[in-house]
């Protein structure tokens, strides 16, 4: 597969399979690994960041889960591509020293010298947790019979940053909570859940802003606690917000119905029609769209197109698809057309 | 109540970081978030405040990283910087994470002997067939013995 060939083809992850799927977009884990024996990456040379990244990929292609896949690196990539794969979710960085390995369908992918020297990823579609962590692990067993990690009894796999030592595993969730912001409990609820040591960003991860109702919950801790308890607990919280969320659903639906209901409407009347929608307009309009699915208002067959185009009418994505650079005002333009485009079609 | 850094003023600002089920706060005059680059506007970590009694001489001799550099960024330079900061790291960890002892999977360190005489293993097969190549039969036949002697370790 060529880079190229991404913009042509949808990330797994991105269907709209997966339980709880009307508010959980999707599940990760990624593992923070480093090798024995080299500098971390920030304070590596590059002869030694080549060395490393050579070792990695030849483990991480021993790997089914890797085959017929893709290798770049963020090097060789112009700006508007970096952009592009940030908002796959491949890369969180604008470093342009990273190597990136991904798998057939996006479901796996693996980064090689970004903060750490090996972050693997495992995606899976709604909330999913269970189906990505032996997958995240065998993986990890692959990379650990070729490579030698650096590791140390009392403090586990080490790690450039001392917020991932011990397991360096993350586990998160993209949830979408419109009826929590709209009903203003978002924000206690985020209290209550970062006190219980989660964290919460935005759709693109760390330093990231809030938007379209989107939030990533992941675990904050990585020592002391194993890596099935770190799955078990972070499940158990996001279940808690999906619950809380539905509550807040229904009772927003008996106080305010007709309101909502007008929200929704509307959004989706103006997603049909509009000329012009800028980035931030689609994904608060989509937000509502999505919230009147959710509560059943609206065929559900619309996810799936809501997710592609979450991402599709991303800028890079965007200007990607029409080939060439746009300036914003055509951006919303070509934005528009296109999301017109996409619902026809149901 | 006093200021938890200087000790001489008076703490007008309080600190909590919590983690799991702890939390740790630190009550701190005005001066001292100024100095300590802590106050809210400055968006610095928090978790900066954990490292306020550790010992700011010690320089990795791998990496070269000083533990001021660490504090400033962070982000520790290479897997050396753990066992020269070791202690000072330690109880940072406990306050910043909750504990500061790995309970999740482990690398035993026979695997990882293990491993590195699997690498061995490999680099003696390059050798043997270059060995071999060149008709170097004398060479080859040390590594042979070499290898042999590996692999029934393995």
């Amino acid at each position: 597969m060529q880079f190229e060939d991404l913009i042509d083809t949808q990330p797994l992850w991105l269907n709209e399979e997966g339980l709880s799927n009307e508010i959980v977009l999707s599940s990760r884990i990624r593992l923070a690994r480093n090798l024995k024996g080299y500098l971390f990456p920030t304070r590596a040379r590059e002869k030694e960041l080549e060395d490393v990244s050579e070792l990695v990929k030849d483990a991480v292609t021993k790997s089914p889960y890797f085959a017929n896949g893709l290798s770049f690196k963020t090097k060789h990539l112009s700006q508007l591509d970096i952009e592009f794969v940030r908002e796959r979710h491949l890369l969180s960085t604008k470093k342009r020293t990273v190597d990136c390995v991904v798998g057939k369908g996006e479901i796996v992918s693996a980064l090689i010298n970004e903060e750490d020297h090996i972050r693997i990823q495992c995606l899976a579609s709604g909330l999913n947790i269970k189906a990505v962590y032996p997958v995240i692990f065998e993986i990890d067993e692959i990379l650990s019979s070729n490579l030698t990690y650096a590791f140390r009894n009392d403090f586990g796999y080490l790690t450039s940053c001392p917020t991932n030592v011990g397991t360096g595993m993350r586990v998160s969730c993209l949830l979408h909570l419109p009826g929590l912001v709209l009903t203003k409990e978002i924000n206690k609820l985020l209290d209550d859940v970062m006190s219980r040591g989660f964290s919460v960003r935005g759709l693109y991860g760390e330093g990231s802003e809030i938007e379209g109702n989107f939030f990533q919950l992941s675990n904050q801790i990585t020592l002391g606690i194993d890596e099935e308890e770190i799955a078990t607990k972070t499940e158990k919280e996001i279940r808690n917000v999906i619950d809380l969320e539905r509550e807040t659903r229904n009772k927003l639906m008996r106080e305010a119905g007709e309101r909502v209901e007008d929200k929704i409407w509307r959004s989706y009347g103006i997603l049909k029609n509009a000329r012009m929608l800028s980035q931030e307009e689609f994904v608060n309009l989509s937000s509502a769209v999505r919230l009147g699915i959710g509560i059943g208002l609206i065929d559900n067959t619309y996810l799936k197109l809501l997710n592609y185009l979450l991402l599709y009418t991303a800028p890079a994505h965007l200007q990607k698809m029409k080939g060439k650079i746009m300036d914003a005002d055509t951006r919303d333009i070509e934005r528009a057309n296109y999301v017109r485009e996409v619902l026809k079609c149901t | 109540m006093l200021c938890d850094i200087c000790h001489i003023k008076e703490a007008t600002l309080h600190y909590t970081v919590v983690m799991g089920d702890t939390s740790t706060t630190m009550y701190i005059c005005e001066d001292c978030a100024k100095n300590k680059g802590l106050l809210p506007a400055s968006g610095l970590p928090i978790s900066r405040l954990l490292l306020n009694d550790a010992n700011m001489d010690l320089v990795c001799n791998r990496c070269g990283l000083t533990f001021k550099e660490f504090a400033k960024t962070l982000k520790f330079g290479c897997s050396g910087c753990y066992d020269v900061f070791g202690k000072d790291i330690k109880s940072f960890l406990e306050k910043l994470q909750g504990s500061p002892v790995h309970k999740g999977k482990s690398l035993e360190k026979a695997n990882i002997e293990t491993l590195e005489k699997r690498k061995k293993i490999i680099e003696l097969k390059k050798a043997l067939k270059k060995a071999i190549a060149k008709e170097a039969y004398e060479t080859a036949s040390k590594i042979r013995d070499e290898l042999a002697k590996l692999e029934n370790a393995v």
